[in-house]
């Protein structure tokens, strides 16, 4: 406890510019991606066994990352233990339950990205203006110093991923055009 | 009147504190509210932690303005800027660095409400919100909870040997406005803590090393490592100043070599024990017209001022909860100045201990006792000595201190005082009533009413300084006992917003009433000693000063790589003494600038490379005939390696030389300020 507090203490104060202020968007990305895991129903084959981990992958530079693996050292995922994969390029890119992609990532290759992953069960994970519209299934966005997530449930579905409604309730849906014409 | 009838419902506050202490209901509450706490593991940090749930991150802000910054000083807990019923501003170690400021002194220059001006190479006169004077007495300064003003003489902080490696200063807190009812007497003006750097936090090897025109040279040498439960660095430094511009060649060179450790041991999860030390020797040139008692009356020494000394703190933390916390500290510091026509040592013990609990969700207390204990030995000469040469002084004071929760995340309000007996201010009651409203998380709006007391100094209740008048005249400056403690009644609001995440400001305001100020009393008969005549002029709580002012600060971000900071602080006072001729009223009036303005240019040029560039402008100073002045500094570094860093700092860059401030109490001449350049190498592994 003391340790934590001495940390969280520390922590705030050399992340302090001066003067100006802390931000927190990286953390709260990785606390979502995290979250995402148990309010999202992948189809029966997507876990090989009881034992398989539960892999997020991560596409591009980011400093969600360090997060991401921060809590993977501490946390479950529905009782699986929550591997953090790292892919340095397109080439390496390959499915995982969950796979973000950050805005380091150019917009033609995030493109390709979501084309070679658009037959497998994945919840492609944005943070790029319009990385739903474009096919994604969550993109985030900054709305009012609040971390949002849009949900196009079209893609979702093409995918066989089943959203939660609590999930659905805090998200804002995009791409419903194309939802019903499917 | 009012005082007394705040003093009155404080004493109640304190009865009701007693009662609440004997319950034994908190005890309970403290073990269930601990259960709530997030485990080590899964906390983030900023106060996010990965037991959120998926509505609880919904509601998060992304960005949190800076009024986040921790702060402890204001009421001794931990609490934030945000937070705070109180004129708080916090320097962090990256403005420290950014600032170029090589000296503690030096980076007290961007605080608002704080004046700060050098005297000669090796001193500086320091104070908060007026009565600036070389040894300015209405300022707490601590480092580590350490008390570095000095009683023995004026009350004031010798700055000259609160050097430290800055590096491993963690933060500086500075408060304007009383901060007894926490602190104790003497923070009546204003606190300053300085707070280092844990031991876990400055692991491995650090170098600095440099030189320049006027920071001649210096270089730190710095070890920190880890044994079992024990973290711990030691350090080592020394530094050569140059002289600054005088006319007449002042030879005030300045050199110091320092030495200290710090080692901090983790016993469980909930105790940690922290032992740190250091010792000095320094050798500082000075100039100074001394009084003779013979013709020509007065003698201009060029002297060669040593300090020494050292200090042992040990700290003991006790961390039950958020709310639940022990703090027991003890110290001795030891300060040795000779100068060849007064000399003293100085032995000051002191032992605090601070419990702080909840009684219920609405009320959190901090209470606590203080003693200290000062023992000095003092040599003086015709011109100056203390009646007796050698006295022990003793303080003793219980200070209590609820925040009581009117209304969830919107009113706060703070009742506290602190009891203190003094050998020479005797009793003081030192209450404070401080009310906080946050309508938002971006603004906070408070008011304070608080009591202070400043308690009289060796010098107020024993000198005897004689001043040469013509002939074989001299006036004779009388301390006594029957001087008793100054009292300031501060009126205060402030008023912080973060309207955006690029923009934030503060603004805090005040009237100081203070009562009783020691001044000098009517001329009494003179006095025949050998062949010269002393007119004894004795020293009178007969002054009274009526002080205000306001303190601005804002910083906008451009960008993400360009910030721009700055403080302005205005001050007026109108003192009055109740003899016919006094020479402190107008020192009083016109011995502190009444406008300041700091600016501060941040860049970032990629993320290696970094410029500053700060400018400053400080009004005159009317009864010192100090002009006003524009100065420039300038500061880039460069990140060669993740281990290696060189930075250029240019000081003072838009005059050969400038004035800053003239001694009016000792007798000290003044050197300028002198336009320098130096160069930097850290090296970090």
């Amino acid at each position: 406890m003391l340790v934590c507090l001495l940390v969280c203490l520390t922590a705030d104060s050399s992340r302090a510019q001066p003067g100006s202020v802390i931000n927190r968007e990286n953390t709260l990305k990785a606390l979502f991606l995290y979250n995402f895991g148990s309010y999202v129903e992948w189809p029966a084959g997507v876990f090989a066994s009881e034992n398989e981990p539960f892999e997020i992958g991560v596409f591009g530079q980011t400093p969600v990352e360090p997060v991401l693996r921060e809590i993977a050292a501490n946390k479950k995922i529905n009782g699986r233990r929550i591997v953090i994969r790292r892919f340095a390029s397109i080439e390496a890119l390959r499915p995982c339950p969950i796979v973000f992609i950050s805005d380091d990532v150019d917009s033609t290759t995030q493109e390709i990205a979501l084309q070679s992953l658009a037959g497998d069960h994945v919840l492609v994970v944005g943070e790029s203006a319009g990385f739903a519209q474009r096919g994604g299934v969550v993109n985030f966005v900054v709305e009012s110093n609040k971390l949002r997530f849009q949900i196009n449930v079209g893609a979702a579905r093409r995918r066989g991923l089943k959203i939660s409604a609590k999930l659905l309730s805090l998200a804002r849906i995009v791409g419903a055009a194309s939802a019903t014409a499917e | 009147m009012s005082v007394f009838r705040l003093t009155a419902g404080i004493a109640l506050i304190t009865c009701s504190f007693l009662l609440a202490f004997s319950a034994p209901s908190f005890a309970q509450e403290a073990t269930s509210s601990a259960l709530d706490e997030p485990s080590d593991e899964t906390n983030l940090g900023d106060g996010l932690t990965a037991d959120m749930s998926l509505e609880e991150l919904a509601q998060q802000d992304v960005v949190v303005p800076a009024m986040d910054q921790v702060v402890e000083t204001a009421d001794r807990q931990v609490s934030t800027v945000g937070r705070t019923p109180a004129a708080v501003f916090v320097i962090t170690q990256e403005m420290i660095e950014r600032s170029g400021a090589r000296y503690l002194a030096e980076a007290l220059r961007m605080a608002p409400g704080i004046s700060v001006a050098k005297v000669d190479s090796s001193s500086w006169a320091v104070t908060a919100r007026g009565f600036q004077g070389l040894y300015a007495n209405k300022l707490l300064v601590q480092i580590d909870d350490r008390v570095v003003y000095s009683p023995t003489t004026f009350g004031g902080v010798f700055w000259d040997v609160q050097y430290l490696p800055l590096a491993n200063v963690e933060r500086i807190e500075i408060i304007r406005g009383p901060g007894t009812t926490a602190w104790g007497s003497n923070a009546v003006n204003g606190v300053i803590n300085v707070i280092t750097k844990r031991a876990s936090e400055t692991q491995g090897a650090y170098i600095e090393s440099g030189g320049g025109n006027q920071e001649q040279d210096f270089n730190t040498v710095q070890y920190g490592g880890t044994s079992a439960d024990v973290a711990w660095r030691a350090w080592g430094q020394q530094f050569d100043r140059n002289k600054g511009w005088s006319p007449n060649d002042i030879q005030d060179q300045w050199r110091q070599q320092r030495g200290g450790f710090r080692a901090d041991w983790s016993l469980t999860p909930e105790d940690t024990l922290t032992l740190q030390g250091e010792v000095f020797n320094g050798y500082e040139g000075e100039r100074f017209t001394n009084t003779i008692p013979f013709p020509p009356g007065t003698d201009v020494v060029n002297d060669e001022l040593h300090t020494s000394g050292g200090n042992v703190v040990l700290h003991y933390d006790r961390v039950v909860d958020d709310d639940t916390r022990w703090r027991l500290w003890a110290y001795f510091d030891k300060l040795r100045r000779n100068h060849t026509t007064f000399a003293f040592t100085q032995d000051m013990y002191d032992i605090d201990l601070q419990y702080q609990f909840r009684t219920s969700e609405n009320h959190l207390w901090v209470a606590g006792a203080n003693y200290r204990r000062v023992q000095d030995f003092t040599r003086g000469g015709f011109s100056f000595f203390l009646e007796p040469s050698d006295f022990a002084q003793n303080w003793a004071s219980v200070f209590a201190q609820d925040t009581m929760t009117l209304a969830d995340d919107f009113a706060y309000l703070t009742l506290g005082i602190r009891l203190e007996y003094n050998t020479f201010g005797r009793f003081q009651p030192e209450p404070t009533a401080r009310l906080l409203f946050t309508p938002s998380e971006r603004e906070s709006l408070w008011f304070a009413i608080s009591r202070a007391a400043r308690n009289p100094t060796r010098v107020d209740a024993g000198v005897n300084e004689r001043i040469f008048l013509g002939g074989n005249l001299y006036a004779d400056f009388i301390g006594s006992r029957s001087v008793r403690a100054e009292g300031l009644v501060a009126y205060e609001a402030g008023y912080r917003a973060a309207p955006t995440d690029e923009f934030s400001w503060d603004l805090a305001t005040y009237i100081n009433d203070y009562n009783s100020l020691i001044g000098f009393g009517a001329v009494g008969p003179p006095m025949p000693d050998g062949p010269n005549i002393l007119i004894p002029v004795p020293l009178k709580n007969n002054t009274r000063a009526l002080s205000y002012g306001a303190e601005l600060t804002a910083t906008y971000k451009f960008s993400d790589t360009w910030q721009v900071t700055g403080a302005y602080s205005w001050f007026g006072v109108n003192a009055e003494s109740g003899e016919t001729i006094d020479i402190t009223v107008p020192i009083i009036d016109g011995g502190t600038p009444h406008n300041q303005l700091y600016l501060r240019s941040s860049w970032d040029w990629g993320t290696a490379t970094r410029f500053d560039l700060i400018g400053r402008y400080v009004d005159r100073v009317s009864a010192l005939d100090v002009p006003k002045y524009i100065e420039m500094d300038a500061v880039m570094s460069w990140r060669a390696t993740p281990t290696l860093d060189f930075s250029i700092v240019g000081q003072n860059l838009l005059q050969p030389h400038h004035l800053e401030y003239v001694d009016w109490q000792t007798g000290l001449h003044s050197t300028e300020v002198v336009r320098g350049v130096y160069g930097r190498l850290t090296w970090t592994y």
